[in-house]
């Protein structure tokens, strides 16, 4: 296995625990990704917070991004 | 709190939208992703695509938020054992993501960020990230459900 296959690997086994996860929470309406998230933006303070990192990761993104691209 | 207890229902918002109007509404963002996804970075044009929508969705979701300021009911808050696995997806992603950052070359360890550049080499894939951009925030502070 390549390094490059290894990564991408290490990625996707990632994605596929926090999909099995969220599935095994759905169904027993436990804690799922979305209320887990909404807990933790929580009250103003920390929404402002995440709102924050928000914009900055779609300026960082579009704004600011370096992909060529038409136009 | 037991670990894996049911949590109480969070139920859907009991208003629906009209679906001629979020037809609309759906074309409308299909066509300002399209139109900003076609802008230069670093340029006036592409800082008040991105502004504006942030701007939207930072009033929107600042405004009248009293009633998320309300602690989520205890059964919808994370105990050690169903919020640890989170923890522990997130914790993994940012280590594998700092390990392969570290590493080099960046073709053969890609990070999270030189794959979305990659997607963003053509102007379909840029709209469609700036899609899930908006997406998200839309998701994350604005839209109103019921709350557990």
């Amino acid at each position: 296995m390549s390094q490059r296959a290894l990564t991408l690997a290490g990625y996707a086994a990632i994605a596929s625990g926090a999909v099995v996860y969220q599935s095994v929470t759905w169904v027993r309406h436990s804690l799922t990704l979305g209320r887990f998230v909404r807990w933790l933006i929580w009250g103003r303070a920390r929404r402002v917070l995440f709102l924050l990192g928000w914009a900055w990761l779609g300026w960082h993104l579009f704004a600011r991004g370096n992909a060529t691209f038409p136009g | 709190m037991s670990a894996h207890r049911p949590l109480a229902p969070t139920g859907r918002a009991q208003r629906r939208a009209h679906p001629i109007r979020s037809a609309v509404a759906v074309a409308a963002c299909g066509v300002y992703c399209w139109a900003t996804a076609g802008l230069r970075p670093f340029t006036v044009p592409i800082d008040v695509g991105v502004a504006l929508p942030a701007a939207v969705v930072g009033v929107l979701a600042l405004w009248g938020s009293g009633d998320r300021d309300v602690p989520p009911a205890a059964e919808n808050q994370p105990t050690l054992r169903n919020g640890a696995p989170w923890v522990a997806v997130f914790g993994l992603l940012a280590a594998w993501e700092a390990l392969a950052y570290v590493s080099s070359p960046r073709r053969n360890h890609p990070t999270l960020s030189s794959m979305a550049n990659t997607a963003m080499g053509t102007h379909a894939g840029r709209a469609a990230l700036f899609a899930i951009w908006l997406l998200l925030g839309w998701g994350l502070f604005v839209r109103h459900e019921a709350r557990g």
